[in-house]
Order: structure tokens, then sequence, then C-alpha cells
């Protein structure tokens, strides 16, 4: 059984009982979980959430299977979630999900082999104006074209290379 | 207050009480609209949006599409349910809901009871039209009563609306979003609710099925099924078991609004697969010669004739059971009486019959309110004391638990935490038989409290203050009439102006509370006394197991030394059929007919089904056979229960005319009838706090005999152990795991298990049914 530090449960379990209903702490106690597993909520964090909040594991586990931005596998440092949705359907996003896949030999819910990257679709980035849009991390780049994707790419690479991760 | 309105369905007008639900009204009167998601007993959610029609608020103004199951009757509401757009939309919708389903109906276990198929049929979906590849799930391990098929569900949301919303359970939820939505546990295992065989009944697909009936698997359709009341507790549920080839292939819930509604739990629906057992008696025996057992009746008769010649009638004695029918019990006792004796007991010990006589008189006297289950569900308040409702009335804890859903605190005193604990309010681990003094305590506001339980009572006296509708419920099945007695007074107490308080006691058995009520019976110790000092020669025992009364074999042995003649009519070989001059076999309890009388003093006929097999004589059958070999046929005719029992006359008229579909009738005694009486209690001495005492567990799976006849509940029952709260163990030295010998103190031993949640000075025992094939197998293998 993992364990983690004290004082991370301890601020876990407090911000819970800030609310009339401890459940309430849920989403943000697997937002921390997530920080502190690197990036995805393994089962034990499951375990170790219902726990915390008091609550059972298949209400935890519930929650961190309904939404987009916890995750129960490992995933890459950065996730690129492309919007396939009308606008950026209408827009082209398919030549850009395209480009994506073949720059780094990926397809649709992998990570690369480096641990860098994790490609993800997702409905709507609230964007549509600016379409096809995608985010990497938690950067929002708009009005993309495929040799814009090759750009934005090449620059986190040289950046990653340079230290800036 | 309820209204009456008028409402309009599909052009014609009913009269309906305002605020009832729409489609439960069409329900009722046969106008069937498709639905998933709604449940009588679960509610409305509006999830599935089968159920639309056209609804317009008034005959003027246009109709809307809207769920049926979110409307409220208003006056002059116009209902379509077989407008065009509304038809167009449900069937549009079940095609949606059938997107990722397998189409497996022929090798799936629902065929023939589906609500799927049902719904889809009527909602004339008929073509697929998508061509997507579907979505499939891995099924998971859920223990050995449910079996897991997840790519057949519709995602309606039932399951876990019933487990976990209305059953309370924690360990089944919904994972994932969209068309990826799971149903199971977070990994594999037993499924942790006593209720979670009522899944196969509430997932309108073949999701959740019953695991032992796919072993056994035969269409609903060719299941003979006549309805018949659950054998395996006091409360009585009425269930359905499905016969074919000559075996029991399952049980399920029978619908009666007056006892368990739609549900059942878990030793119900899956103990009753002893009736397929091994051990199931399939022949007489004489003396180790196998017969017919319709000879070894007229033999058992010839043999009792001449021990009466030679020592008089008062050397024959009988046992009843609270497991066989009022009628059987009866029929024992005209049998008795026209052998010339009297002496016939019921109880394991005299101390146990006292309280269920007494618990019963105060059940049917009319003198305080008893609740039924719907009662309960609705109490504000519960106490509960002397034992682990779970486990020893699981149907009452069902119906507590809807009292907790709806806010009401619930009390619990018991030597040991059960599952009900999980959601109570506060609960007292005390020593066993001081639950009656704690009770009084609350009830009596004036009384002083000790510092132990202090913040206990001060809770429970401010919640019963506020409360409308208190509920005590107390266990009437280990002979402590000190807290049967309590309890009473309880009741009567609180119950003031503008508070109805009332009561129910749970016992031994399915009849326990219909033979504590009988006329002239005996306190168990005068016919143990007699065979001892050899007055009683002989012994008849009808449907139990003697060995269970005795803490030891070896005393159960001594007992039975002195007998001359043990005959034994039963459905199952046990210690005492194994031990007797005479077996005569009967049929099980599912192809019975006969009355049981349930905890609330509730009549429920059952009809036997006749299959055919090496046995086919119920044990009723076989007593009257025996008083006719005697030239007593005469006894029988209008002998009904009627008159060996203490039941009024004009109930005992609705009672010769009760139906097996019939919800039961209640008891009440006339006036005329005195409660029996009972020798006033003497409390249990109690013993000095520093000595130890001893709690025998009941479990759900594993403390009842019958049902340990089921493979699936022997697996699920505990194995032997001691246990002790860690801070006694801690003074003895002991360690978990350690072998704790008490056989000098309490005459019990075995590996000790801590339990932080049993009561100080305290030591628990698990009440365990072994099965008699196991028995001898464990003395051979100590012989060996
Ligand atoms: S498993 Fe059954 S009850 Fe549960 S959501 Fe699926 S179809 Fe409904
Ligand atoms: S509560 Fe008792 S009567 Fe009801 S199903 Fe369970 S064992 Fe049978
Ligand atoms: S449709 Fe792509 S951002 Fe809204
Ligand atoms: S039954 Fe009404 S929406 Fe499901």
């Amino acid at each position: 059984m993992t364990t983690i530090p004290d004082l991370l449960r301890k601020e876990l379990s407090d911000h819970c009982a800030h609310y009339a209903s401890r459940r309430v702490g849920l989403i943000w106690v697997l937002q921390k979980l997530q920080a502190h597993f690197g990036g995805y909520l393994p089962d034990e964090a499951i375990t170790l959430a219902a726990e915390i909040v008091g609550i059972p594991e298949p209400d935890v586990e519930g929650v961190a299977t309904f939404y987009n931005w916890l995750f129960r596998e490992p995933v890459g440092r950065r996730i690129i979630v492309v919007c396939d949705s009308i606008s950026c359907h209408l827009c082209g996003c398919d030549s850009i999900v395209a480009r994506i896949q073949k720059r780094l030999g990926i397809g649709m819910g992998e990570t690369t082999p480096d641990g860098e990257f994790t490609l993800l679709p997702v409905v709507c980035l609230g964007n549509c104006d600016k379409a096809p849009t995608m985010m990497i991390g938690d950067e929002l780049y708009d009005c993309l074209t495929p040799d814009k994707v090759d750009e934005i790419l090449d620059s986190i690479y040289a950046s990653a290379k340079a230290g800036g991760r | 207050m309820s209204q009456k309105v008028t409402i309009t369905i599909d052009g014609r007008a009913y009269e309906v009480e305002a605020g009832e639900n729409i489609l439960q009204i069409c329900l009722d009167r046969g106008l069937l609209i498709p639905h998933f998601c709604y449940h009588e007993a679960l509610g409305p959610v509006g999830a599935c949006r089968l159920c639309a029609a056209s609804i317009a608020p008034s005959a003027d103004k246009p109709g809307r599409l809207d769920m049926t199951c979110m409307t409220r009757a208003a006056d002059g509401m116009v209902i379509n349910i077989n407008d065009d757009y509304a038809r167009a939309f449900r069937k549009k919708v079940i095609e949606d809901l059938m997107l990722n389903h397998p189409h497996d109906c022929p090798v799936c276990d629902e065929g023939g009871e589906c609500m799927l198929q049902n719904m889809t049929v009527l909602s004339e979906h008929q073509h697929r039209s998508t061509r997507f590849p579907k979505r499939t799930w891995e099924n998971q391990y859920l223990g050995p009563f449910i079996h897991h098929e997840m790519n057949r569900c519709i995602t309606c949301y039932r399951c876990t609306r019933f487990y976990g919303d209305y059953a309370l359970g924690r360990d089944l939820g919904a994972f994932g979003s969209r068309n990826r939505v799971y149903f199971g546990r977070v990994r594999d295992g037993v499924l942790e609710s006593e209720f979670s065989g009522n899944l196969v009944d509430v997932c309108p697909t073949g999701v959740f099925t019953d695991k032992r009936f796919r072993e056994v698997y035969a269409r609903p359709w060719d299941l003979s099924t006549a309805r018949s009341v659950c054998v395996h507790c006091s409360v009585g549920c009425t269930v359905l078991p499905g016969f074919r080839h000559g075996t029991l292939r399952r049980i399920k819930p029978a619908e009666n609004s007056a006892v368990n509604r739609f549900f059942i739990c878990d030793r119900g629906r899956f103990g009753g697969e002893y009736v397929n057992h091994p051990s199931r008696l399939r022949s007489g025996r004489l003396e180790g010669q196998v017969i017919d057992p319709e000879e070894v009746a007229d033999a058992v008769i010839g043999r009792l004739k001449a021990i009466v010649a030679e020592h008089g009638p008062q050397s024959v004695a009988a046992l009843g059971s609270s497991r066989a029918s009022l009628e059987a019990n009866a029929a024992l006792g005209i049998l008795l009486a026209a052998l010339g004796s009297q002496t016939i007991a019921f109880f394991a010990s005299d101390a146990e019959r006292a309280a269920a006589r007494r618990a019963a008189a105060i059940t049917v006297s009319g003198q305080v309110r008893v609740a039924s289950l719907p009662d309960m569900e609705k109490a504000d308040c519960v106490f509960v004391a002397g034992g682990d409702l779970t486990a020893e009335a699981a149907m009452m804890d069902l119906s507590i638990r809807q009292a907790i859903r709806a806010g009401a605190p619930v009390f619990i005193l018991s030597p040991r935490a059960g599952s009900l604990d999980q959601y109570a309010r506060m609960s007292l681990r005390v020593r066993p038989g001081t639950e009656a003094a704690m009770l009084s305590q609350i009830a009596d506001s004036s009384a002083p409290v000790g510092t132990e339980a202090q913040a206990f009572v001060t809770a429970a006296r401010q919640a019963l203050a506020d409360s409308k509708h208190p509920l005590v419920l107390a266990s009437a099945m280990r002979g402590d009439t000190a807290l049967v007695e309590a309890a009473f007074e309880f009741t009567r107490r609180t119950t003031t102006e503008g508070r109805v308080c009332s009561l129910a006691y749970w016992f031994s058995g399915p009849n326990a509370a219909g033979v504590a009520l009988a006329n002239g019976d005996s306190p168990p110790s005068a016919v143990w006394d007699g065979i001892r000092d050899n007055r009683i020669k002989a012994l008849i025992v009808l449907e139990r197991d003697l060995s269970r009364d005795f803490s030891s074999e070896n005393e159960f042995a001594a007992a039975l030394k002195n007998i001359r003649f043990l005959a034994v009519i039963d459905s199952i070989e046990t210690a005492t059929t194994t031990a007797a001059n005479a077996v005569i076999p009967c049929v099980s309890h599912y192809q019975s007919s006969g009355t049981f009388m349930n905890f609330e003093g509730r009549c429920q006929r059952f009809a036997g089904l006749h299959i055919p097999g090496p046995v086919t004589r119920t044990n009723s059958e076989l007593l009257i056979r025996m008083i006719e070999a005697l030239g007593e046929g005469d006894r029988i005719a209008g002998a009904e229960y009627s008159t060996a029992y203490d039941i009024s006359a004009d109930s005992s008229l609705e009672l010769d005319a009760l139906e097996p579909d019939h919800v039961g009738v209640r008891v009440r005694l006339g006036s005329h009838l005195q409660p029996p009486s009972v020798a006033p209690a003497n409390p249990p001495t109690a013993s000095s706090p520093l000595q130890f005492a001893l709690w025998r567990t009941h479990f759900l799976f594993g403390s009842e005999e019958l049902s340990m006849l089921a493979p699936p509940i022997a697996e699920l029952s505990p194995k032997p152990w001691v246990e002790m709260h860690p801070e006694d163990a801690r003074h003895r030295r002991l360690t978990e795991g350690a072998t704790a010998d008490l056989t000098k103190e309490l005459g019990v031993s075995g590996p000790l298990r801590l339990n932080d949640r049993l009561a100080r000075h305290v030591v628990a025992v698990p009440v365990l049914a072994v099965p008699c094939a196991e028995r001898s197998r464990e003395r051979e293998e100590v012989m060996a």
C-alpha cells in the first residue's frame, strides 16, 4: 500500500472539512493526488482518496473515470488535446490530428515512447471562432494549420532540450 | 391531504389522486408505457427517456412530449400515450439504448422475462440501422451469487439506485461517461450487500443474473412455480420457488405489499438450494433398515402403541418445530393427544420459550402498535436491541435502511456490531443481557445513567423526544424475557399525545411466533427431564435438529442416552435423524403447503408444488396418516390450527379461507382470550463484569441450518473463531490468530480474532450450522 506524506494527507483532509459535505472536496483531492503521483491516478490513489474524503471507493472511481482531466493510466508529460467538435471539424481538425500523429508516431489516445506527449481528442475548447484549436499542457493554440503544428512541436522540443521542461 | 382529480388518458377519463405519478397511474390501469429507469420502489429519475407521452395541462392546450414518470397528476391533464410523435420518439430512444446491446437473447439467461425484450417489442423498434462496432466490456467476478455480463447493459442505472441508494451498499458503482459507462465493483470481489440478489430482478436486462440458476438453467416458462413463504427467518417474505425435473432451480421474490414488497435477502434467494442437497432424505429408515417412508410411519405407530401399552401414555413426548407449518405442528399435537400424552415442546430452551411466548402474546394482543415492514420504513427514530438485525431478520434491516434514507436516526444496543451499525446514528456495545436495562433508561428520562452510556442515552432520549413515530425492534430469539418486557414497556411509555411508538420482535424461525402461541405446550425441560428420569421412553421429533439445542455433541448424546425410541420426521439428514431409530422422510418446505405466522403475527398460506421423486409426502400428510393409523382420524376433521392454537375465532375463520396469493392476515387475539401466560421473568443473573460473557453471533450466511446446505451460502459462512476486544486480548496476552482456549470459563476455544466493535469483557463465537455430512466427515477424520 502506497502512502503519501502526512503533510499532504492533512492538507487534503483539511480541505474537505471546509465543506458541509466532505465529498464536495473530492475533485480537488483527486487533482492533488494526480499531481503527486506523476500525472495520473494509480489504483492506490483511488483507495487513498476514498479514505481521506470518507466515501465509498466506487464513488471515487466513478468521478475519477468521468472527467477528462483525471487520468487513470500513465500519460505523457504534456497532454495534447485536439478539438474535434463541429467548428474545428469544419475547419479541418482532421488534418491537424493527422500531422500530429505523423510527427509523433502515435495514434489517438497514445503516448510517445519518450513519455513527452499523450494525444487525446476533446469536444470543444470554447474557442470555436478561432478553429481549429488544440491545447498542449496549459497552452491554447488556435487558427491551426498542419505547418503551424510542426512549428509548435519544434519549439516545444527545442525548449525541452534546453532544459526548460 | 389527498385530493381526487380527473385526467384524460388516450381519450378516457380517469379519477386519480392529485400529485400521483402518471406512469404509475398508467401501469396500474394496464396502460403500458415502455419504461426502464422507473421502478415502483426506487421511484422516478427521468434518466432513460423512454416513458415519453404527449402531455397537455388541459384540453385546450397543445400537448408536449414529456416523461410520464416525472409528471404528477393535475386536474384536467390530457395524456396521449398513442400520440404518433410520442410513439416515434420512444421507438428512437429504444433504438439508441440498444446501440451497443449484443442481441444475444438466445443464449441470455434473462430471456423469457427480459424487460428489455418486452419494452423493445412494446416500443415497436425492429430494425437495427447502425453499422458501428459495438463497445464490449470485461466482466467481473462478483462472488458466488451473481454473474456479470456487462455487454448487455443499457445504462438505466437501476442497479446502482437499488444497490447504493436503496440498500445503502457501498461497493457497486457506475464508472466512466458517455457510451462507456460501466456498472460493477472497483475490482473483482464478492458483492458485500446482503441484498445483492435483487440486482437480478431490478436489472431489466441480463447484466446481473443468478449465478446458481445459470448452472441449472431452464427458461422461466418451463419452471413449475407456486407462491410460498421463505423458510429461513421469522420475517416471512413471500417467494416464488421454481422447480424443473425434480430439482429447485431458483427462488425469486413474489410481490407482497404487506411484507417484503419487491425484494428478498440473499439468504432467502440463495438458501433454497438446500432442497437439492445430497443430505435430503430420500428414503425411510427403521433401525438402520431402509424402507418406504409410509411403511416407516406405520411401523412407528406400532412401536409407539407398544410403548404406551407397556409404560403408559405419558411415556411418549413430542418436539415440534419453528420451521414447520402451523398445520404440521398442530397435527403433531393431535397425534400425541391420540396416544394419550400432552408433553409437546417447541423451543430450544425454557428461556427461549418464555421470551418467544411473551413476545408473541404482546404482538397479537392489540395493546401496542406492531410494525410491519412497510410501517418500519416510515419510522422517524429507530431503536434496535439484543442482536444483529441484518443477520437475524434481514428484510427488517432493509426496511430500516429506508427509514434511515428518510432521515431517521438509528440507535443500536447489542454486544457486537453488525452490518446495520455502519448506518446507525449511534451504537452502544453492551454485555449480553443488559439491553433491557438500557432500553428502560432511554424511555425513562428521570432514570440515572452510568458514565459509559451517558452520551448514547442522552442522544437517544433527545432523538426520541424529537420523534413522532419511533420504533423499537427487539430480539425474542435469545431467551431474554426481560428485553421483551422492556421493549413492550418502552413502547407503551413513549406513546404519548402526538407520538405513537410501534414495536416489533424478531424470532428464531419462520413459524416461531406461531408455535409460541401454542395452547398447552410444555417447556423443553419437561421433555428432557422426563427422558433423564426415565419417565419418557419415546420421542417424536418434527423437523428439527436437536443437536443444535446443545452446546456440544457429548451433551447431545448424553441427553438422548435414555431414549428407547426416537422417531424423526424431517426432509434433511441431521445429527438427530442420524441418531434416530426411525426416520420418516417428508418433502422439502417448498414442496409443502401450510401456514406460517411471521414476526408480526401475520399468517401466510403457502402452496406446495408436487414434484416427482422418491419422497412425495408432506410432514402434515405423514402425521395425518399416523393419526389415522391409530384409528383416530376423527380428530383431524375440523381440527385445524385454530383449535390447537390460541387464535381468536374471528381470525381463524379468515385463516381457513386464506389463499397463498393473499398478503396474509394478522392475527389478533379475541377479547375472550387471555394472552398466553408466562411466568414472570427472572432477569438474567448478571455475571460479574470481570468475567467474560459469551455472545453467540448469528450470521446471515452460516447460522441457519437449511440455507447452510446451499453451496453459495456455505461458501460465504464464517469459519469457527473466537473473538475478543483488543483490550481484553491484551490483558490476557493473546494476539490475533493465537489459540484462545476458554474451555473452562465458557466452553469455547479456537483461533482468536480481535474486534474493537465488540463489547468489553465479551467473547463472541459464530453460530455455525454445520451440515450433517460435513460433521460426520469431520468425525471420521478425527477418528482416523
Ligand atoms: S447493469 Fe442493468 S440495471 Fe445496471 S444500468 Fe445496466 S441495464 Fe441498468
Ligand atoms: S428476510 Fe428472512 S424471510 Fe425474508 S428472504 Fe431473508 S431469510 Fe427469507
Ligand atoms: S468546436 Fe473546436 S473549440 Fe469549439
Ligand atoms: S422511466 Fe421515465 S425516463 Fe425512464
